[in-house]
């Protein structure tokens, strides 16, 4: 009779690693919230994965393995910060997007006196995707058509669930600004989702 | 009358989004509230963003949740 307990170490580790990897882009994407540098998003992802391998013991399988690779991954961002700062005065960044009029896509989402064009059409069943891996992949796809900024703020509002003033410090942006990019970024998601998932787009 | 005005969804999708980042003022919540109780369109819009936030949640505490064991 098989017993899982006696699997072998080496394969254990590559189970492990398989597992572990497949958390890379949602971590990918959190490290690029945080410090809007592919590269060194792609670092400190590097470093929390291998930190994370080499200290599996410590995953108590309390919280969810993702929420346990973020929690190291926060570690290796602040470490990342301390030696940045200490390198250089930290960066003042201009805001990547003002707030004036909508631009065209959003206007095409409406026809000329402000209603829905085309109609909004009912989801069927949609938190049946929510256990779906592809439907988790198509929803990366449509973060990655946002602009970097508008991503980043609907990242940390809706994912990381950051207070409105706090993300608004940190990006240099103003309360209006921040509302505008998050309302732009949930527009194009609804209907990033609408078209690529729900409507049979699959 | 009141003060509020009628909308177009343009501007209630607007006041849908801003809504769930802070508090929007009495003459604006009756204006929603009043479109809503119109336009299907726009209550299917408010489902979808709150199926959104559920989803953005999910993705950040576990990534998809396989249903206990498929059969």
């Amino acid at each position: 009779m098989a017993d899982r307990k006696n699997i072998n170490p080496p394969d254990r580790t590559a189970i492990l690693f398989t597992e572990v990897e497949s958390h890379r882009g949602y971590l990918m994407r959190y490290a690029i919230a945080k410090l809007r540098d592919t590269e060194q998003a792609e670092e400190v992802v590097q470093e929390a994965l291998l930190a994370a391998l080499e200290g599996v013991d410590g995953f108590s399988g309390q919280s969810s393995l993702r929420t346990w690779l973020t929690s190291i991954l926060k570690f290796k961002i602040i470490d990342l910060q301390r030696r940045v700062i200490s390198e250089r005065a930290k960066l003042v960044t201009a805001p990547e997007e003002d707030e004036s009029a909508d631009p065209e896509w959003v206007d095409r989402m409406f026809d000329e006196t402000g209603h829905w064009s085309p109609q909004i059409r009912e989801w069927a069943n949609p938190d049946a995707a929510l256990a779906q891996k592809q439907f988790f992949e198509a929803f990366e796809r449509c973060m990655d058509k946002l602009p970097g900024a508008t991503s980043r703020v609907f990242f940390k509002r809706e994912v990381m669930g950051a207070d409105t003033d706090d993300i608004c410090k940190e990006e240099g942006i103003s309360a209006s600004n921040c509302w505008v990019m998050l309302h732009r970024a949930r527009l194009a998601l609804r209907e990033c989702l609408d078209r690529s998932w729900f409507q049979g787009g699959r | 009358m009141n003060q509020a005005t009628e909308l177009a969804c343009k501007e209630a999708a607007r006041l849908m989004s801003r809504r769930r980042d802070a508090a929007l003022s009495p003459d604006e919540q009756e204006s929603l509230r009043n479109h809503l109780y119109d336009c299907l369109g726009c209550r299917r819009f408010e489902e979808q963003l709150d199926f959104l936030r559920r989803l953005a949640q999910r993705y950040g505490e576990t990534g998809p949740k396989v249903a206990d064991d498929p059969a």
